[in-house]
């Protein structure tokens, strides 16, 4: 649960910047004169904070397995887009569902698509260095 | 530190000596380490109990409250729990890989990343043992990157 509540803390704030880079991008191409004021950051903080709740179903006592791991990821991207259509609708992020929820939909998809990619980047780099730290362990034999 | 290999006849005993000015932390815990590599678990596998050797085992697993020892082609029952088995090989190659798993360092063949920040160790059998995001920092660590 600790490194739970760990990794929530910080998808939180990966959450809030993606949000307010997704808010930048989406201004510039569509409302480009649009002023924003306090309000909008503070809403944009709930919007993080419920954007982080859908974590918490990686929440398991035992190990998960592959398939485990893999449904819930599945899960999870399904609860997200949920919880923050639901959210941004609430908070005035967007008005028209079908052609603006629809863009809104795709932001929070492509900034998920974004993390999971430097997630991955960053996992590569690390198991090479691994393997070249066992390469070499296991060629020197009084290492 | 200097590292001196003098190879004996067959029929000397072969001997480890540290000559050091003090017995500090790191001495012990080089000491603990050759040790330990030399030492023996009693694990019983089907109704015979055998005395495996720490070097050999590849990692230690629970499984409904049960522990057991994995080794190149063989599992081994043991009656000693996850924290006792940590506790008896710390400061050697195990490090804790998953909630039921402490896996030998020295038995890894190569990793590749697995979903969700964690990795997948592919041991020298061909045996394959997840290692879980929040124990990623303990491999790099039992491999000497840290």
């Amino acid at each position: 649960m600790k490194l739970l509540l760990r990794m929530m803390i910080r998808h939180f704030f990966i959450i809030y910047t993606g949000s307010i880079m997704g808010t930048v991008v989406y201004c510039l191409i569509f409302c480009r004169d649009e002023m924003y004021g306090i309000d909008y950051f503070i809403k944009m903080f709930f919007f993080s904070v419920l954007g982080d709740l859908p974590l918490l179903v990686f929440y398991s006592k035992e190990d998960l397995t592959g398939k485990q791991m893999a449904g819930r990821c599945g899960l999870h991207f399904c609860l997200l887009e949920t919880v923050l259509l639901l959210a941004g609708r609430y908070l005035g992020l967007y008005h028209e569902f079908l052609w603006e929820g629809v863009i809104f939909f795709l932001i929070v998809a492509l900034v998920y698509l974004i993390v999971v990619f430097f997630g991955v980047v960053m996992d590569m780099v690390t198991a090479d260095q691994m393997n070249e730290v066992i390469r070499k362990k296991n060629e020197g034999r009084f290492r | 530190m200097k590292i001196t290999i003098e190879e004996i006849g067959v029929t000397q005993e072969e001997e480890i000596i540290i000559r050091c000015r003090e017995v500090n932390q790191e001495i012990l815990d080089l000491y603990n380490k050759i040790r330990r590599h030399q030492s023996y678990i009693s694990a019983s596998c089907g109704k015979e109990i055998y005395r495996v050797a720490f070097r050999d085992i590849f990692y230690f697993e629970t499984v409904d409250s049960k522990s057991f020892l994995y080794g190149n082609d063989r599992v081994y029952e043991t009656k000693l729990k996850l924290y006792e088995f940590e506790e008896i090989c710390g400061g050697t190659a195990f490090f804790r890989a998953s909630k039921s798993v402490i896996l030998n360092a020295d038995k890894i063949q190569y990793v590749k990343p697995a979903l969700s920040g964690r990795f997948e160790a592919t041991l020298k059998n061909g045996e394959k043992v997840v290692v879980s995001r929040q124990y990623v920092q303990d491999l790099k660590r039992a491999l000497g990157m840290l």
